[in-house]
């Protein structure tokens, strides 16, 4: 999830800073590295928050959010990670604050919700990536996690590990115990 | 629906998180694991159902009210550099008043009367003798009407 080294040449041969040395200047106060990491890292944390939240309005706030908490722990960052890791980490801790506020405000939490009616197995298309989304939003908040960041996202065991701050041991168990739900949400559409 | 103890490392297995070594003892288990080998198709199956989620799209000014967002955060080291800013005056201030108070020229102390500092002075014997009520009087009288 991104490089370590301070610049890196892109395919048109322009050195372009890396997100290291953009973290590296935004913490000395260069608030135009600060937006080459929005301008990079925006659209992915956006789709990843949306994919966690469910709404594109959430998930702007979260995305907003990410963005604030990362430009006050510029000087916290660690460099232990990847700019990527860490901005993803910070993303999934602000939805899930957003998760904790919405279950406050007496919605119903997707976590206790049922997974919307399966739709008619004939049908295809949009009915069926509508069945998968809401079997995804069916899931518990640490079960959705797994699922969005290793299915939807393609991050790695030692990655999902990073972000969530657990053994990889448990992003194994957790995304086992999660599909297990998911199959069975989704069984119609298994064999 | 699993009988098989090695059912977990499936989702390894399926993920490529498995070391080289794990992998090849795994597709043996596999060819002999009928458990295994369903779960696995299950997996694929489930996988596959999954990619057909489209990717949230972001409407087109989204980036550009982030970049507004991003400049309405505080910049790094302002409040820093504030309250060095505000320290430097304060010490500026301090040591312009210690200045003032050590080198700045008193005002001349209003010498005391004279009825005040024999009233204060402890009576020689000889003084004693020599200070009388009447003139003690006469002192506070003057320093009354302005003189000295």
């Amino acid at each position: 999830m991104g490089g370590h080294e301070d610049w890196h040449i892109t395919e048109n041969g322009l050195a372009q800073p890396t997100d290291l040395e953009l973290v590296r200047k935004a913490r000395r106060g260069d608030m135009a590295a600060f937006h080459g990491l929005v301008a990079r890292h925006g659209l992915y944390l956006y789709r990843l928050a949306v994919r966690l939240l469910g709404n594109a309005s959430d998930a702007e706030d979260a995305v907003q959010e990410t963005l604030a908490g990362a430009h006050r722990g510029l000087k916290s960052f660690g460099e232990r990670s990847s700019v990527k890791t860490w901005l993803t980490r910070i993303l999934v801790r602000q939805s899930a604050r957003q998760l904790q506020r919405r279950t406050r405000r007496a919605v119903v939490p997707l976590q206790h919700a049922q997974a919307a009616p399966l739709a008619d197995s004939a049908s295809e298309g949009s009915d069926v990536r509508m069945d998968v989304q809401a079997a995804i939003e069916a899931l518990g908040g640490d079960h959705r996690t797994v699922i969005v960041l290793r299915e939807l996202e393609g991050l790695s065991y030692e990655e999902i590990s990073q972000v969530l701050e657990i053994p990889p041991g448990t992003v194994e168990s957790r995304l086992f115990r999660a599909r297990r739900q998911l199959q069975d949400l989704l069984r119609e559409y298994m064999d | 629906m699993n009988d098989c103890s090695k059912t977990p490392n499936v989702s390894a297995y399926h993920d490529g998180e498995l070391t080289p070594q794990a992998q090849a003892d795994f597709e043996s288990h596999l060819a002999a694991c009928e458990s295994c080998s369903r779960q696995l198709d299950r997996l694929r199956q489930l996988t596959a159902l999954l990619r057909r989620v489209e990717a949230p799209a972001a409407d087109g000014q989204l980036l550009d009210r982030l970049h507004v967002h991003a400049d309405t955060l505080p910049r790094v080291g302002a409040v820093r550099r504030l309250a060095q800013t505000l320290a430097a005056v304060a010490a500026g201030i301090v040591v312009v008043c210690a200045v003032a108070l050590t080198q700045g020229s008193p005002a001349p102390a209003e010498a005391a009367p004279a009825w005040e500092s024999e009233a204060l002075t402890p009576p020689s014997p000889e003084t004693a003798q020599v200070t009388s009520e009447a003139a003690m009087a006469g002192w506070v009288l003057q320093d009354l009407a302005g003189k000295d």
